[in-house]
């Protein structure tokens, strides 16, 4: 039972329809918003109510605080949702939620504002024992800059204090090229604003975070771990769980790390604490308080359903008792997205089978706006091994086809076979090293129907694997294998 | 508001082809800058797109359109420009701003909507007669949604 009676959803794409499934589940009522870009998209078509807020550009739509808010009013919405991105950290959203009556799914406005800030967030770590990396408070000058991060040392990047997504974050290898961007006007702009800060810059970490859920009561528990590590342009395109090779005392670590950073930012619902690791050194980076893309490897490797206890846990409810870190088996996610958007999908076929999960938005016709981060699909597999997981995505993402739209399937399917990813000895470093070794970056299909599909092998030569690409036509049955 | 136009292309000289992807890449920079017009003229050819209305590229869902347009030839549509309650009248109890029956002018106020207390105005952008009132007053309104039905009229036409 809940204590929501109508859930509305502030978001579209798969994760719209990700929360639309947990309400039904649980009989709480449910209103989509969209946009025109939106109409007749799955989540619109899945939820019992739908109100259109307002053109494509999700300023005018998925943004547009005053139509959502009257949508939620009017259609006798008392929760909103706001899944991730667009308002999902906004903390004056979560105030005029409030300020309707309305229950905003996430952590206090407090909590919001400070997670919204690294420098404040970096200081409560600090406050707590957590460790952080070498960094600045919010610089105002280039004076200043140069001075501090002649402390740091280089290489370094200057980040915006607030945002997320990897946007405005650049990076400097050394005082010359620091000296470079500090000429450049947008990092002017953002100095004299103080909107942004220095940290030292990791060569080649490993992206590893904890998945918390805390009670309004303070009580706190993180419920695993996952690898982000692969990523591509600060977009992380696999992620898994638990992270391979992790020793016992550093996952320990950790865990009771992102539970004192949590409770001590006044954290509540569904959230994540994400850490740089290096060897036996760790680092806070931030909390994430929202429902992230990745919270899917979790759910599959502990059975919980995390939609459900942010719901439950933002309504007030207590932590009960879960299942602890460490569950067995292993769970891989794969992230697929457009390469360009503004095509329509044709031809579509899921994977299946045994262990497959596949979270989606797309259908037959259905075409990929601009305007809105192109993730189509996310592919998790689950299996008692990680051997077995990997093998078993390889296979489920063999099946999937995405037709009329160019995706970054052939980049997925080479990380899975490259010997790195298969040792579980990787960082984040691991998609460049790939792509400068000739890996095809993108799967294209021709109006036609012919397609010309990438596919990367293992080579066996002196003990070393290489990587090649083979081109193939369709129709050619079986792998290529170089 | 009509439908988006198809592209029309108006080719001159021996060059006449135009790869899909440059036209997409031109729908694009359409989209993202929200222009409703770009022409493209290289000595060669001649390329104009032109949105009408502003319905983007993505509304324009194959199968089973939820927004499907009934509208026939020569007739526009007045609608929402936000979320709320739609009032028909300045305040219970006055006359209607608009009535079938009556010709309304661009920039003309017909009707109110109320989105979390605060009242706006509806005004058309169209000339027309009004054949249609297409929401109850006091009825509530998403965005995009038809309130007025009119029969459109040439700014010469009486």
């Amino acid at each position: 039972m809940s204590q929501f009676g109508t859930m509305l959803v502030a978001n579209r794409g798969e994760i719209a329809l990700r929360v639309i499934r947990t309400c039904r589940e649980k009989g709480i009522g449910t209103v989509a918003i969209y946009s025109r870009a939106d109409e007749g998209s799955l989540h619109v078509r899945h939820a019992d109510r739908a109100c259109c807020v307002g053109e494509a550009d999700a300023r005018d739509s998925y943004m547009n605080v005053p139509n959502i808010i009257s949508a939620a009013l009017e259609l006798g919405a008392d929760a909103v949702h706001p899944g991730y991105g667009f308002l999902a950290e906004d903390a004056r959203f979560s105030e005029i939620c409030s300020a309707h009556g309305l229950s905003f799914i996430g952590p206090s406005a407090d909590a919001l504002l400070l997670a919204g800030d690294k420098c404040r967030m970096r200081a409560v770590a600090e406050g707590c024992g957590v460790p952080v990396l070498p960094g600045t408070d919010g610089i105002t000058s280039r004076p200043e800059a140069l001075r501090k991060a002649g402390d740091i040392g280089y290489p370094l990047v200057l980040k915006p204090r607030c945002g997320g997504g990897g946007r405005g974050i650049r990076y400097a290898a050394h005082e010359d090229a620091f000296r470079g961007l500090l000429e450049e006007r947008e990092v002017r702009a953002s100095l004299e604003s103080g909107r942004s800060f220095l940290e030292h810059c990791l060569q080649r970490p490993r992206h590893i975070e904890v998945q918390v859920l805390a009670d309004r009561e303070g009580d706190t528990r993180a419920v695993g771990l996952r690898d982000c590590s692969v990523q591509r342009s600060r977009q992380k395109i696999i992620e898994e769980a638990p992270p391979p090779r992790l020793d016992r005392a550093m996952e320990a670590r950790l865990t009771r790390d992102a539970v004192r950073v949590s409770k001590a930012s006044g954290f509540s619902t569904a959230g994540t604490v994400e850490f740089l690791v290096k060897g036996n050194d760790y680092y806070f980076i931030e909390l994430n308080p929202r429902i992230q893309v990745e919270h899917t490897v979790t759910e599959v490797l502990t059975g919980l359903d995390l939609v459900w206890e942010q719901i439950r846990l933002a309504g007030g409810s207590v932590l009960g008792r879960h299942s602890p870190t460490g569950a067995p088996g292993h769970a891989i996610q794969a992230r697929i997205y457009a390469e360009r958007p503004g095509t329509m999908v044709g031809d579509l076929r899921f994977p299946g089978g045994p262990g497959v999960r596949v979270d989606t938005h797309l259908r037959r016709g259905c075409l990929i706006p601009y305007f809105y981060d192109p993730l189509l699909m996310k592919v998790i597999v689950q299996a008692p091994t990680r051997a077995g997981a990997r093998i078993r995505l390889r296979r489920a993402l063999g099946e999937t086809r995405i037709g009329g739209v160019e995706t970054n399937l052939p980049l997925l399917k080479a990380l899975l076979a490259s010997a790195a990813f298969e040792e579980g000895r990787y960082h984040t470093g691991l998609v460049e090293e790939l792509e400068e070794g000739g890996c095809p970056k993108r799967e294209a299909q021709s109006p036609a129907g012919g397609m010309v599909k990438g596919e990367v092998g293992n080579r066996a030569s002196g003990g070393r694997r290489s990587l090649t690409a083979v081109a193939a036509r369709d129709g050619i049955k079986g792998a290529q294998w170089a | 508001m009509s439908r988006r136009r198809p592209v029309r292309r108006l080719f001159t000289g021996k060059e006449a082809g135009l790869p899909i992807s440059e036209l997409e890449g031109l729908v694009r920079i359409m989209d993202e800058n929200r222009l409703t017009e770009v022409t493209v003229d290289d000595g060669y050819r001649r390329l104009a797109l032109k949105r009408d209305g502003g319905r983007p590229v993505g509304g324009l869902t194959a199968e089973g359109d939820v927004g499907g347009d009934p509208l026939s030839a020569g007739l526009v549509t007045v609608q929402a420009p936000a979320v709320g309650i739609f009032f028909r009248s300045p305040s219970p109890g006055m006359s209607p701003f608009v009535e079938v029956g009556k010709v309304i002018e661009p920039g003309q106020v017909v009707g109110l909507i109320e989105t979390l207390k605060v009242i706006s105005e509806v005004t058309s952008d169209v000339r027309g007669l009004v054949i249609g009132i297409e929401v109850d007053d006091g009825g509530m309104v998403e965005f995009g949604q038809t309130l007025l039905v009119c029969e459109e009229m040439d700014q010469g036409q009486p």
